[in-house]
C-alpha cells in the first residue's frame, strides 16, 4: 500500500489532490511551481511590482479557497493564472487610475526569437502595448506570455474561445495599426 | 517560458515585447511564506470579498483570522475551505446582546475576558462584552459602524490588558485601517489609524501598553501606535515579519519587532528605527503561538513533517528544526491545539477525550502533566483551540471554532461550572480598567455547558450530495456509502463501497475518534476525523474501495463523476 507521503510530488494531478486535503508541503510545491509566472501575468497588467506581488498573493489566497473546487488538474495553470489576472486589474480598479510603465529600450542581445527588431520598434511596440487597457493587456499576456489556447482562457475567464479569438484578434489588428501610425 | 512556435512574426514580437516587459517581475518572498499567508484561514477576506459560503470551514483559522499564527496552522493539514458549510453548521447558543451599556460598578476583580460579536439591525456595529468569573456577561459598549468614514467594524480584535480594543476596519477594495477603541473610557473618541493595512496580518500589543499593526507591503512595514498619546511611527521591517502568516511578535522588553532576513534568519528591528539586532531570544507572543527563541509547537497528525512515526505527539521545534517531544498521546485521546505557557517549560494543551464527548485541558509544566478540567463537548464545534489562561490565574478561556460564529468556553478555576459564549475572544483586560465604563448588574446570564458531552455531528449523505451538487452542479453521483458512529464501539473493520460505474473521485468526511483511511488499488488516504471537513482525492479507474474505521466514528465516502 502506498501512503500519500509516497506520491511522486512531481506529478500534478496528485500534487493537486494532496494539496486539496490541506497538505501545506503540497500547497507549498504548487506555490513554488506558479507563483513566479503569476507574478509576471500580474505585472503585465499593473506594470508595478509591488501591485504584482500583491495580485499574485492574493491570487494564492483565493486559489487556497476554491481548490476544492478545481477538478481537473491539467486547468490548474490556466485557473491560477486568470485569477491573478483578475486580482492585477481589481487592483487597478482599486487605484482609480491606469499605471503606464516605461519600457526602457534594451540591446539587441535581449531580444528572445528568432526575428530582428530594431530598437525603434521595440519602443513603438512597447508603447503601444501599455496604451491598452489591463484587461486587454490581461489578455495578451494570457496568450502570448503564458501561451494559454484560446480554449483555456475562455475555460479560465468566462469568454467562449471563439470570444477570446475575436478580442485577441481585434486586439492584434489595434496594434498593428498603433504601430503603423507610430 | 512561452511557446511561440505556432505564432507568427507580429505574435512573436508580441510575445518577445511582452518578456522584456515582465523582466523585472519576481518576488524575493519564499514559496512557503507565500503559501502559508493563503493557507492562513481569513474571515475577514472571506467576508469581504463575498465568496461563496464554505462547506467546513476549517475554522481554526477563523479565529484567527488576524490573530492565529502559522505556528498553529502548522500544527497540522489545514484544508482548503470547502464549498457550502451550511449543512454542517446548526445554530449555536446564543446570548443576546443587552441593547446598551449600563452604567453600573465594576465587572469584576482580577482579569476578564473580552469578547467582541457583529449585530445587526438598524444600527449595525459591534457589540463588545467582558465575562464575568461566574460567566455572566456584561456589555461593555456597542459601537455603530457609522463611527467610521467607510466599510464595517471587524469582530476580529485584540484587547490590552488596559483596556484598548484594536479592530480592523473592513472596507471592500481595502485598505483596511486599525481602529482604537477605549473600552476604560466611554466618552474617548475612538481612534482610526489610517497608516494600518490589515489585511491578513492581524494587530499585536506589545508589553509596554504600544499596538503594532502591519502598514501595507504585506509585513514590510508596521505601524506602530501608542493609544495614550496618539503617536505613531512607521518601522520598515526589512526583510518582513514571522512566519507564514506573517504574525507580528515582539521582542521580550518591547524594544523592537522580530523580523526575518533575506537569507532565512531572524533579528530584531528595533522602534527606534536602529539597525536590526541579530538573532532573537525572548520574544512576547500574546497568542502564545510562538515561544522563547522563535519555537513553535506542532502535533505529530498523519501526513505532517514530524520525523517518525505519527502518532499524536506535541513536539516542541526549534529554529534550527531540532524537535523534542514535549506530550506523549497514551490511548484514544487525541491532541487537537497546543500553546505556550507563561513559562519557558510550560505548555498547554487541548485534548480529545471521551471518544470524542469531551475536551481535556492539559496543563504541562516540565515533566509533570495534569489535567485542569475537562469541557464536554457541543455537537457542532469542529474545532478547538488551545485553553489560554488569564493573567491571574483565574480561568482558562479555550476558543472555538462552531461553523460560522466563534465562540469560547471558559472555565473558572474556582471549580465553578464552565460557561459557553458566542463571540470573537480579543484577550484579557485587567478588570480595574473597565470600571467606569461597563458593568452591570446582574449582567446577561451565562450560556451553561451541556451535562452530558455530545458526540460529533457529521450531515447525512444527502446533506452532503446536496451541497456538492449545488457548487459544482455537473457531478454525478457514480457511488456512495456511509456509516454512523456508534458509542463505545471500538472494533475496526473494513467497509468496501460497491462501484457501479468506473472513474470518479472520491470525497471523505469523516468526525469521531478515530482516523478512517480510504484505500483504492495500492493508494491510500487517512483522516484522522478531529474537524469538520472533506478529504478529496483521485481513485484508481476501477477496482475495489475499501474503508477502514473504528465502529465509534462516523464517515462518508461519495464518488462523484469529475
Amino acid at each position: 500500500m502506498k501512503a500519500y507521503e509516497g506520491v511522486d510530488t512531481t506529478a500534478p494531478a496528485e500534487l493537486l489532490a494532496r494539496a486539496r486535503t490541506g497538505e501545506r508541503e503540497a500547497f507549498t510545491e504548487l506555490v513554488e511551481r506558479h507563483h513566479p509566472e503569476l507574478v509576471r501575468i500580474a505585472y503585465a497588467i499593473t506594470g508595478d511590482l509591488d501591485a504584482a506581488r500583491d495580485s499574485a498573493q492574493l491570487a494564492w489566497i483565493k486559489a487556497w479557497q476554491r481548490l476544492p473546487s478545481v477538478r481537473e488538474p491539467e486547468r490548474l495553470r490556466a485557473w491560477l493564472i486568470a485569477i491573478a489576472a483578475n486580482e492585477a486589474r481589481q487592483h487597478l480598479r482599486a487605484q482609480r487610475r491606469r499605471h503606464v510603465r516605461e519600457i526602457a529600450p534594451s540591446t539587441e542581445d535581449d531580444l528572445p526569437g528568432p526575428n530582428t527588431v530594431t530598437s525603434a520598434d521595440r519602443l513603438d511596440l512597447g508603447a503601444a502595448l501599455v496604451r491598452l487597457e489591463p484587461a486587454d493587456r490581461g489578455l495578451l499576456a494570457m496568450r502570448y506570455l503564458a501561451g494559454l489556447s484560446a480554449d483555456e482562457i475562455g475555460q479560465a475567464t468566462g469568454l467562449t474561445a471563439s470570444g477570446v479569438r475575436s478580442r485577441l484578434s481585434r486586439l492584434m489588428t489595434r496594434l498593428r495599426e498603433d504601430l503603423d501610425h507610430d | 517560458m512561452t511557446e511561440r512556435s505556432t505564432f507568427d512574426l507580429f505574435e512573436q514580437h508580441i510575445a518577445a515585447e511582452l518578456e522584456r516587459f515582465v523582466a523585472p517581475a519576481t518576488d524575493p518572498k519564499p514559496a512557503s511564506d507565500i503559501a502559508a499567508v493563503a493557507m492562513r484561514p481569513r474571515h475577514l477576506v472571506v467576508h469581504a470579498r463575498n465568496v461563496s459560503q464554505p462547506r467546513r470551514l476549517l475554522l481554526l483559522g477563523l479565529a484567527a483570522a488576524l490573530l492565529v499564527p502559522a505556528a498553529y496552522i502548522g500544527a497540522s493539514n489545514v484544508r482548503p475551505p470547502a464549498p457550502d458549510q451550511a449543512v454542517l453548521v446548526r445554530p449555536s447558543p446564543t446570548v443576546d446582546p443587552r441593547p446598551t451599556a449600563v452604567p453600573s460598578a465594576r465587572v469584576a476583580s482580577g482579569y476578564v475576558p473580552i469578547l467582541v460579536r457583529r449585530t445587526v439591525g438598524p444600527e449595525p456595529g459591534i457589540s463588545i462584552f467582558a465575562v464575568r468569573p461566574d460567566g455572566g456577561e456584561v456589555l461593555v459598549r456597542n459601537v455603530p459602524d457609522s463611527i467610521v468614514p467607510r466599510g464595517t467594524l471587524g469582530e476580529w480584535g485584540t484587547v490590552s490588558e488596559s483596556g484598548w480594543l484594536a479592530l480592523g476596519v473592513e472596507a471592500n477594495g481595502g485598505p483596511w485601517p486599525m481602529i482604537l477603541i477605549d473600552l476604560a473610557d466611554e466618552q474617548a473618541e475612538p481612534w482610526l489609524i489610517d497608516e494600518a493595512n490589515l489585511g491578513g496580518i492581524g494587530p499585536r500589543w506589545g508589553p509596554t501598553g504600544l499596538v503594532a499593526a502591519n502598514a501595507g507591503g504585506n509585513g514590510g512595514s508596521v505601524v506602530i501606535a501608542d493609544p495614550e498619546t496618539h503617536a505613531t511611527r512607521i518601522v520598515s521591517m526589512r526583510g518582513g515579519l514571522v512566519g507564514g502568516g506573517p504574525s507580528i511578535i515582539w521582542a521580550a522588553d518591547g524594544s523592537g519587532i522580530v523580523g526575518s532576513t533575506r537569507n532565512g534568519t531572524y533579528d530584531i528591528v528595533p522602534l527606534d528605527g536602529g539597525d536590526p539586532r541579530p538573532g532573537v531570544a525572548e520574544v512576547f507572543d500574546s497568542r502564545r503561538h510562538f515561544g522563547p527563541g522563535l519555537a513553535e509547537l506542532r502535533i505529530c497528525e498523519p501526513f505532517t513533517k514530524c520525523p517518525g512515526v505519527a502518532n499524536g505527539r506535541l513536539e516542541r521545534v526549534e529554529l534550527d528544526g531540532s524537535a523534542m517531544t514535549i506530550w506523549q498521546q497514551e490511548g484514544d485521546d487525541r491532541a487537537l491545539a497546543a500553546s505556550f505557557g507563561s513559562s519557558a517549560d510550560e505548555y498547554w494543551l487541548s485534548v480529545d477525550h471521551g471518544n470524542g464527548r469531551q475536551v481535556a485541558l492539559i496543563h504541562v509544566l516540565g515533566e509533570r502533566q495534569d489535567v485542569v478540567a475537562t469541557v464536554n463537548r457541543i455537537a457542532d464545534w469542529s474545532g478547538v483551540d488551545a485553553p489560554q489562561m488569564a493573567p491571574d490565574g483565574s480561568m482558562l478561556l479555550v476558543w472555538i471554532d462552531n461553523g460560522a460564529k466563534p465562540a469560547a468556553v471558559i472555565v473558572p478555576l474556582t471549580g465553578a461550572p464552565p460557561t459557553f459564549h458566542t463571540g470573537n475572544f480579543a484577550g484579557f483586560v485587567d478588570s480595574a480598567a473597565l470600571a467606569a465604563s461597563a458593568t452591570g448588574e446582574p449582567g446577561t446570564p451565562a450560556q451553561t455547558m451541556p451535562a452530558v458531552g455530545e458526540t460529533y455531528a457529521l450531515p447525512s449523505l444527502d446533506e452532503l450530495i446536496s451541497a456538492e451538487l449545488r457548487l459544482n452542479p455537473g457531478r454525478r453521483v457514480l457511488s456512495k456509502a456511509s456509516r454512523d458512529g456508534v458509542d463505545g464501539d471500538t472494533g475496526r473493520r473494513a467497509f468496501e463501497v460497491a462501484r457501479d460505474h468506473p472513474g470518479g473521485g472520491a470525497q471523505l468526511d469523516c468526525l469521531g475518534p478515530s482516523s478512517v483511511t480510504v484505500t483504492s488499488g495500492s493508494d491510500s488516504i487517512t483522516s484522522p476525523c478531529l474537524r469538520a471537513g472533506a478529504y478529496e482525492f483521485t481513485i484508481g479507474a476501477s477496482g475495489p474501495i475499501t474503508v477502514s474505521a473504528s465502529g465509534d466514528t462516523a464517515w462518508r465516502v461519495v464518488i462523484y463523476s469529475q
